[in-house]
């Protein structure tokens, strides 16, 4: 019972974290993409193009902010997902930017690449705080075996 | 520590080396499979057909072309040829040997021949310029008898590159000279040797033989035979299992019954049918010639072929050839094979010819005679669907001037008109002799004056000799021919019964209409000569009127319609003909076409009929003197009405291209046939076209490449009724589409342009299009093109097949390219490496944290040499917050020097305590207690900056208690945190007793699993090690815990760990 609660008030936001991030890359791998061109930025005569991966980037870190911010003091992992999607969020508005404005392709990739692996980071610390809280107790119990009455007594 | 540290980070080296390997994999593709390397097969031993074209031997002149014998065998088992050798004998050589050689070749073995037997263009051959100097290490061998050479090297010819000439001469075999009288028995028993050979075969083989013949006759009707009855096939030789394994074996009845085999199988069919009539034969293996090349003639390993030689002295061995023909040609037999007549005699040879091949065909006959006697075959030309066998006559004339006992060869070939190479020859012999034939007469009955084709009629008629004497089983044949015998055709056969003939004659529907000379041949019998007689006959056609199915009529427009046929049920045609239509019902009307001539025997009569109603038509064909009449009748209506019209077609035209328009005039669901129609594009006329049977019409015109685009106006009328349709048309332009891709920031962006222009090659701008792949669309710019800045890791890791589509709008056509994009080593690795670093840095991370004590504990219990799992005991002697934090938590339940301890379901005693040089931070003094990681209770602390409580664990096992003190904004929360072990104290009595007992091994004491707690005191007291005091102790306690009822409490656990204390045993 204290489990599942601590589970529902303590572990859902990084679950969230998780699920949205491999909706994200299953949405990816099965080219599941919008894209919206966008009118007047032009580079190399290309017409830039935002998908929706892009402002996935931007809107996801940004309800995982506020989320997080209100468990910041939980731990040490929430404070950290906090500070990651804000930089996530700063890097995909910036990104985001870079494609209303002509040129600086390189600087719109940069800020991207950058974007996505804040982003990726915010999901790791999600798996690690997930890891530790279910999987690691239950691997510790299983290396360390059954400790708790006398091996031998059977001998005395 | 330290060691442990370096772990996690070679963890995440090797996934990550790991990883960087299926990506390399993943971008490079798997590796290239290396192609398996074909076994370099020159074909040593060669000769099975099976094998690659290996060039053997090359011989020039290329004229004529022969067959290149290599060895011979004469011993038949059943199944194979073998070669006895003892026939033979090492030939002296000669040079002068020839003098009548017609032609001298040259033979070059190729270097990759590895025969060891020389080949030998035969027949009739003998090697000259050859001797043994020339050829190093050959034998030479001659047959005993005869001067066929066989040339035979020691070792593979292909390492001597011989160059060799033979001396071929052209042997004309009279048989009149063969004499085989003084053949040695010997010999004979070699070449008439067979083993058990199947009755059937033997049947067959003295069917064949006839004593009239000569033996070259007689070799030539065996041949014949087998010719006629056999079809080349490899097939049947696969199937034939037996004989898969023996290249140079035949069975003789599975041959004949399958009536398919190859060349050795008649060669051998044909040897052991001459040996059964007592003529020595072999079989001679050999090359037949492959393709020219300049001015010599190429043998190749796949032209393998055997052929039979026969012993005729005292020319020696001869070849034939009696290798089947395939089996698309005709059949062709020909009865008798051999004529005796005298010199001014005509002969006539009886033929059928069956057409074997999957479609009809004409066939066409030429014959040639050897000593150019006056030959013919008639008809020369015929029609024979498949599988229908056909009746000619082969007649040869036998000059006044023969010779007595001078014979002719008359060679017949049938072939295929259509295809030349389906063709088939026979031959028929004919002999001069004094032969006294009596004369006959044959003279027809009296014979209908017309015959219809088709139809049975029968030719009567008598064949007597001069003196009026009955012939029986005299063969005669019907023909009929328009004017010379050689082109009629045969149409019927019948014998003479005691001198009278009634013959069932079928003139065939091919057969063209006319007046013919019917004749009746008797083809005579070496005791009658032949005779004929001819008379007159009309061949007539019948027709028949098929009409339309319509039997409604508009009147004034349409018209009864319909097919006059042949007897065969083709269309009548390219004759002038009449045709009368009468209304049978009042008012009685005629109304006639004349000198119509049909197309493909299509007829149809515009009626003047102006009565509605239902009436009796009947249309009649009055035929002419070739062809018979034939009528029809119908009941048709007539009605009054106007017709409609229809145009239909496609919406769409296309500039510069051709646009059809289809159409209909109908009434009541019925065609209005033959009306004009005007068909009006634009207000300009196109075209009148006429309607179809049905009432269709149909027009088709290019559109002019300048046309407007947009909607236009196409009207079709037809005037007569002042009817008309209109059909809009929007006239289009072609697109074209190009797409471009270009690279972009070191290929992390596709730069992908796609143009549209029209038919002019003009840019079509404001046109959307679409890019499947990104379910992008925008607009063309006004040079008709648009840019895209792409990002592909969404593809990754394959190929990129960009679909770009235009859907066409009011003016334009849609159009759809795909381009293909290859993979971008950049693209992926700037999604793949942001996406896996932070989960090994996570995994590194997690690693460090969690699992960074495990192995050096581990490692004490190895050392320690215990085979058993050990508690591990951590940071229990360790206080929670030993570092002077301004946040302290204290268990006063558990007194000083004993570990953080204490027993589940106790109450245990927490303190908190907060130094007061912070206390000005602290805005509430609430301590938030969590109790492994969950906050359990919210505390206040007192003015001292005190707080207590008191907590029972319900489970055994390691727990955490920590209290956070939240500061003023922007700094850090204070913590505390302690740690401490949750017991049962029994179970840690029992334990810690445990634990000594190992711990006796190292002061050389063995205590042994079956001894009594007692017993372990006395031994160890014997080592007088160890106090005695706190050993009693530490004993009671042991006992009371395992074997007392009493409750184990925290008062036996602390004399426990003290005793333990005392006796210097570390157990932890």
């Amino acid at each position: 019972m204290q489990l599942r609660k601590a589970v529902e008030n303590k572990m859902f936001p990084h679950f969230l974290a998780v699920f949205q991030w491999a909706l994200l890359v299953t949405g990816l791998a099965f080219n599941l993409n919008f894209s919206v061109s966008v009118t007047g930025t032009i580079a190399d005569g290309g017409l830039k193009v935002i998908m929706l991966f892009h402002i996935w980037m931007l809107l996801l870190p940004v309800a995982l902010c506020l989320i997080f911010f209100r468990m910041r003091r939980e731990g040490i992992a929430e404070r950290y997902i906090v500070g990651l999607s804000i930089l996530t969020v700063l890097f995909s508005i910036a990104n985001i930017s870079f494609h209303y404005v002509n040129d600086f392709v390189l600087l719109m990739k940069a800020t991207e690449i950058v974007a996505w692996s804040l982003y990726n980071s915010m999901f790791s610390v999600s798996v690690y705080r997930i890891s530790a809280v279910f999987l690691l107790p239950a691997l510790r119990r299983f290396l360390d075996g059954k400790t708790e009455t006398p091996l031998n007594n059977e001998r005395l | 520590m330290r060691k442990a540290s370096l772990t996690p980070i070679l963890l995440v080296l090797l996934v990550s080396l790991f990883l960087l390997s299926v990506l390399s994999n993943v971008l490079t593709g798997y590796p290239e499979r290396p192609d398996s390397p074909t076994p370099d097969n020159n074909g040593t031993g060669g000769g099975t057909t099976k094998d690659p074209a290996i060039l053997l031997f090359k011989v020039s002149p290329i004229e004529p072309q022969l067959y290149a014998r290599v060895s011979t065998a004469d011993y038949y088992t059943g199944f194979n040829w073998i070669e006895t050798t003892n026939e033979k004998v090492i030939a002296e050589f000669n040079q002068t040997q020839n003098v009548n050689a017609s032609k001298v070749f040259t033979v070059e073995i190729n270097a990759t021949q590895q025969e060891t037997v020389l080949p030998i263009p035969s027949p009739y051959s003998t090697l000259e310029n050859l001797s043994l100097t020339q050829i190093e290490g050959a034998e030479l061998y001659v047959d005993t008898i005869g001067d066929v050479y066989t040339a035979v090297t020691n070792g593979p010819a292909m390492e001597m590159q011989l160059v060799y000439n033979v001396s071929w001469r052209d042997v004309e075999v009279d048989d009149e000279l063969i004499l085989l009288d003084n053949t040695p028995e010997e010999f004979l028993n070699t070449y008439l040797q067979l083993p058990d050979i199947p009755a059937e075969v033997w049947e067959l083989a003295e069917d064949l033989e006839d004593s009239s013949y000569s033996i070259l006759d007689q070799i030539l009707a065996d041949i014949q035979y087998l010719r006629t009855n056999l079809v080349y096939d490899v097939d049947a030789r696969a199937r034939a299992d037996d004989l898969m394994q023996i290249p140079q074996g035949s069975n003789v009845l599975f041959c004949l019954q399958q009536g398919k085999g190859i060349c050795i199988d008649a060669a051998t069919v044909l040897a052991v049918i001459l040996r059964i009539q007592n003529i020595p034969a072999r079989i001679s293996f050999g090359y037949k010639p492959g393709r020219m090349e300049g001015d010599k003639l190429l043998y190749f390993s796949t032209g393998g072929h055997a052929v039979t030689e026969v012993y005729l002295p005292p020319y020696g061995w001869i070849q034939f050839d009696a290798t089947p023909p395939p089996k698309e040609v005709p059949r062709v037999d020909v009865f008798p094979f051999k004529k005796v007549g005298s010199p001014g005699s005509r002969l006539l040879y009886q033929l059928s010819i069956t057409n074997r091949h999957t479609s009809e065909d004409t066939f066409k006959l030429s014959v040639e005679s050897k000593q150019r006697w006056n030959v013919t075959a008639a008809p020369k030309k015929m029609n024979i669907g498949t599988n229908q066998t056909a009746d000619t006559l082969l007649e040869v004339a036998v000059p006044e001037n023969a010779s007595l006992g001078q014979k002719d060869v008359v060679t017949l070939t049938v072939a295929s008109t259509d295809s030349p190479a389906i063709a088939f020859s026979i031959l028929a012999i004919v002999q001069a002799e004094n032969i006294l034939q009596t004369s006959t007469n044959t003279e027809l009955g009296i014979l209908d004056e017309t015959v219809i084709r088709g139809n049975t009629f029968w030719v009567n008629g008598t064949v007597l000799t001069a003196s009026n004497e009955q012939i029986d089983n005299m063969t005669v044949f019907v023909f009929l021919t328009e004017s010379r015998e050689t082109e009629g055709v045969v149409v019927g056969k019948g014998y003479s019964k005691q001198g009278n003939f009634q013959i069932e004659s079928v003139v065939p529907h091919s057969m063209e209409i006319g007046d013919y000379k019917l004749i009746a041949i008797s083809l005579g019998t070496t005791q009658y000569a032949p005779s004929s007689n001819s008379s007159t006959t009309r061949v007539r056609a019948t027709t028949r009127i098929k009409l339309g199915p319509e039997e409604r009529f508009l009147i004034g427009y349409g018209a009864i319609h319909g097919r006059l046929l042949w007897d065969n049920g083709t269309g009548f045609a390219g004759v002038p003909i009449s045709f009368k239509i009468t209304l049978l019902t009042p008012p009685s009307e005629t109304w006639v076409l004349q000198d119509s001539t049909l197309k493909n025997g299509t007829f149809r009569l515009k009626t003047t009929f102006e009565n509605p109603g239902e009436h009796e038509v009947k249309i009649m064909f009055s035929g002419n003197e070739y062809v018979l009449g034939s009528n029809a009748t119908s009941v048709v209506e007539l009605e009054r009405g106007v017709p409609t019209i229809q145009v239909f077609g496609e919406d769409t035209a296309v500039r510069g291209e051709v646009f059809s328009i289809v159409g209909a005039v109908q009434f009541q669901g019925l065609g209005v046939w033959g009306e004009n129609i005007t068909v009006v594009f634009d207000d300009q006329l196109l075209a009148t076209v006429e309607t179809k049977d049905s009432g269709s019409y149909s027009w088709f015109f290019p559109v002019d490449p300048e046309e407007e685009l947009g909607i236009h106006r196409l009207e079709v009328a037809l005037e007569k009724s002042n009817i008309s349709a209109v059909h809009e048309i929007a006239v289009k332009s072609e697109t074209k589409l190009t797409a471009r891709v270009s690279n972009i920031a070191g290929g992390m962006f596709l730069l992908y342009s796609a143009s549209l222009s029209d038919d002019h090659d003009l840019p079509i701008e404001g046109a959307e299009i679409v890019v499947d792949n990104y379910g992008l669309s925008w607009k063309t710019y006004g040079n008709g093109s648009l840019t895209f800045l792409l990002d592909t890791i969404k593809f990754w890791p394959e190929d990129l097949v960009l679909t770009t589509r235009f859907e066409g709008s009011e003016f334009y056509l849609p159009v759809a390219i795909e381009k293909d994009v290859a993979l971008d080593l950049t693209n992926i690795l700037q999604f793949f490496i942001p996406l896996v670093s932070p989960i090994l840095i996570a995994m590194g991370f997690a690693y460090t944290k969690h699992f960074a004590r495990r192995p050096s504990a581990l490692l004490q219990t190895s050392d320690a040499d215990v085979a058993e799992e050990k508690m591990v005991v951590e940071e229990e002697t360790e206080s929670g917050s030993q570092e002077l934090q301004p946040l302290g938590i204290s268990l006063p339940s558990i007194g000083a020097g004993f570990p953080k301890v204490w027993g589940v379901r106790d109450k245990l005693h927490v303190e908190i305590a907060l130094d007061e040089s912070v206390s000005a931070e602290i805005q509430k003094r609430d301590v938030e207690v969590l109790i492994d990681e969950e906050n359990v209770a919210s505390i206040r602390l007192s003015q001292q900056g005190q707080a207590e409580f008191s907590h029972s664990f319900i489970k055994k096992g390691r727990h955490k208690i920590q209290a956070i003190l939240p500061r003023t904004t922007g700094r850090r929360p204070l913590k505390a945190e302690i740690r401490l072990r949750i017991v049962d104290y029994e179970e840690e009595v029992i334990r810690l007793y445990n634990a000594f007992v190992e711990t006796l091994a190292n002061h050389n004491i063995s205590a042994g699993n079956e001894m009594t707690v007692r017993e372990i005191e006395r031994l160890i007291l014997g080592t007088g090690d160890f106090d005695p005091e706190p050993l009693r102790k530490v004993t009671i306690c042991f006992e009371k815990a395992e074997y007392s009822n009493h409750l184990t409490t925290r008062k036996d656990y602390e004399i426990m760990y003290l005793s333990l204390k005392e006796l210097n045993v570390d157990v932890e």
